[in-house]
């Protein structure tokens, strides 16, 4: 009997060093989360200074992840876990997880993209295929717009980059072209002096750069032409309003008629078939 | 009794205005009626003509009829105070002005170019109070400033060109003259095809015609590049008269920074239909 008495020392010794593994893996995953929320605020105060909020929260989400997955690897480590097999598990397992969510890892890799190109910033005005609305959030998985009807609209980041972006307020000053229409026989020069003279008195139109006049075609039913003024951004609406508004007054006030759509229509006898003139087919 | 058309009245200052009844000024195109009640004072602003109407009538007692476009503003008093201050003060955002043909400044020149800027008004209630209202007294228009439409600053137009000889700048009750000596210490000469005055670091000053200046400006080109070291004197230069001191510049400038002051007329290159 008492030769078993050795045997229940090594048991005695494997639970003494079991114990001690624990603990030691208890002080690693202690000091890690210690560690990583430090470093996490630290990372966070140094970005907020050069990134915006939106990759300010990422850079330390991203940071959290990193050192939060070494802390647990290195934690079973001192339990004694065998982390080739933990390895092999997790390939097998994100291979499996790969092909279920492939969409989103899409959608993520396409947000750092977004943000590291960075065409827009949260507060500008954009514009994504029938929609147009202020940028709320430029999250890893959607961009979320405010549409101007006070709808929100969540664009997948995959669609942003796939499609084509129009950011409304990246610049600060824009053009506002107004497609107008004038009756044949008008005299030009004096509906450009008008159209001058309109802009000089709307503050919100700018003197610079110039007000641009460009000749389109002649039209079905008058001369059209194009007025290229240019305001702020902020202003962009009530300059395209009023000025529509302004310049219909002044050429009417000015006697310059603004037509309307026309056409001729020639009418036939209703007891008579319509008439078609055929012509010789050309040759070369 | 105060004649309210004398031209030589400031329409700035303290003004009282009894229970009940309003006051109006017309300064230039801007007509500003001013009503006392008992708990507030109520504000009407208008414009007649242009930019540049002459015509300054200060407190005028005559009843008006504001047109339907007129803005309308109530501010609320415990008890209204019996005079309220006027006070003149430079546009909030720099003016460019344009010289009426291309001017040049050959290496190591200086010379002296008149801008005439458009004013602001500010109403407060005690001369120490924080103004409880503030109006262009002609709204300029806007206008870029910089080397693209991508890059620049936003302005105000001046609406007059800038002059080598003060007689042709409009000395009118609803704008400023601000001397701008320009020193071109650079090798190279300078085409100036636009002036930025920094308006909101200028102060103003009235001379004794009633008309408002703002301090010697220079600005010292050192570089071959469009920007200048700006110098601000206490007072307006010599050709003002004598002139007393009536409100301080919007912002403080930082000492020895380089402004963007000269530009050109941007190219065509972004105007394609």
């Amino acid at each position: 009997m008492f030769d078993m008495l050795p045997s229940l020392d090594f048991a005695a010794l494997i639970d003494t060093l079991h114990v001690e593994s624990v603990f030691r893996a208890a002080v690693v995953l202690i000091l890690g989360i210690v560690l990583t929320r430090l470093v996490g605020r630290g990372v966070g105060r140094m970005v907020e200074v050069r990134l915006s909020a939106q990759e300010g929260m990422v850079t330390r989400r991203l940071i959290t992840w990193v050192l939060g997955t070494l802390i647990v690897v290195t934690a079973l480590n001192e339990l004694g876990f065998d982390l080739r097999v933990l390895l092999g598990a997790a390939g097998v397992l994100t291979v499996a997880l790969g092909f279920a969510s492939q969409t989103s890892a899409s959608n993520l890799i396409s947000g750092l993209f977004l943000m590291a190109e960075r065409p827009f910033v949260v507060g500008d005005y954009i514009q994504v295929d029938d929609r147009t609305g202020e940028v709320l959030s430029i999250d890893l998985l959607s961009v979320k717009l405010r549409t101007f009807d006070n709808l929100l609209v969540r664009v997948p980041n995959e669609d942003i980059i796939k499609k084509h972006i129009v950011n409304l307020t990246h610049f600060p000053i824009r053009r506002v072209d107004l497609k107008l229409r004038v009756a044949y026989g008008s005299d030009m020069d004096h509906v450009r002096e008008i159209l001058a003279r309109v802009a000089d008195d709307t503050p919100l139109c700018m003197t610079e750069p110039e007000p641009l006049f460009v000749f389109l075609r002649m039209g079905e039913s008058g001369i059209e032409f194009q007025y290229s003024i240019w305001g702020t951004r902020d202003n962009y609406l009530d300059l395209l309003n009023s000025m529509y508004t302004a310049v219909e007054a002044a050429l009417r006030a000015e006697g310059i008629e603004v037509p309307l759509p026309k056409r001729s229509v020639v009418g036939a006898r209703a007891d008579e078939p319509v008439r078609l003139d055929t012509h010789p087919a050309t040759r070369d | 009794m105060n004649d309210s058309s004398d031209p030589r009245r400031p329409w700035w200052g303290v003004h009282e205005i009894p229970l009940g009844e309003t006051r109006t000024w017309w300064i230039g195109p801007l007509r500003l009626s001013i009503t006392r009640l008992a708990h507030e004072i109520q504000i009407t602003r208008w414009t007649e003509g242009d930019a540049l109407a002459p015509g300054l009538r200060v407190a005028d007692p005559e009843p008006v009829d504001p047109p339907a476009s007129a803005e309308f503003g109530r501010f609320g008093f415990e008890e209204t105070p019996s005079s309220i201050h006027l006070l003149p003060l430079h546009a909030d955002r720099p003016v460019v002005a344009q010289p009426e043909y291309p001017f040049h400044l050959p290496a190591r020149e200086s010379a002296t170019i008149y801008v005439s800027t458009p004013l602001w008004l500010q109403v407060r209630s005690r001369a120490d109070a924080l103004p409880f209202y503030e109006t262009s007294l002609f709204r300029p228009s806007d206008t870029w400033f910089g080397p693209s439409t991508r890059v620049g600053e936003l302005c105000y137009a001046s609406r007059t060109a800038a002059r080598l000889n003060l007689e042709n700048v409009p000395v009118l009750a609803q704008r400023a003259v601000a001397a701008v000596h320009v020193r071109n210490r650079s090798a190279k000469r300078l085409d100036l095809e636009r002036l930025k005055l920094p308006a909101p670091f200028l102060s103003l000053h009235a001379a004794g015609d009633g008309h408002l200046w703002a301090e010697r400006v220079t600005l010292l080109r050192r570089g071959n590049d469009d920007a200048a070291e700006l110098e601000l004197s206490r007072r307006p230069p010599g050709e003002a008269g004598t002139t007393a001191y009536v409100h301080a510049a919007r912002e403080k400038p930082t000492r020895g920074a380089l402004l963007r002051t000269f530009g050109r007329m941007l190219n065509r290159i972004d105007d394609h239909v």
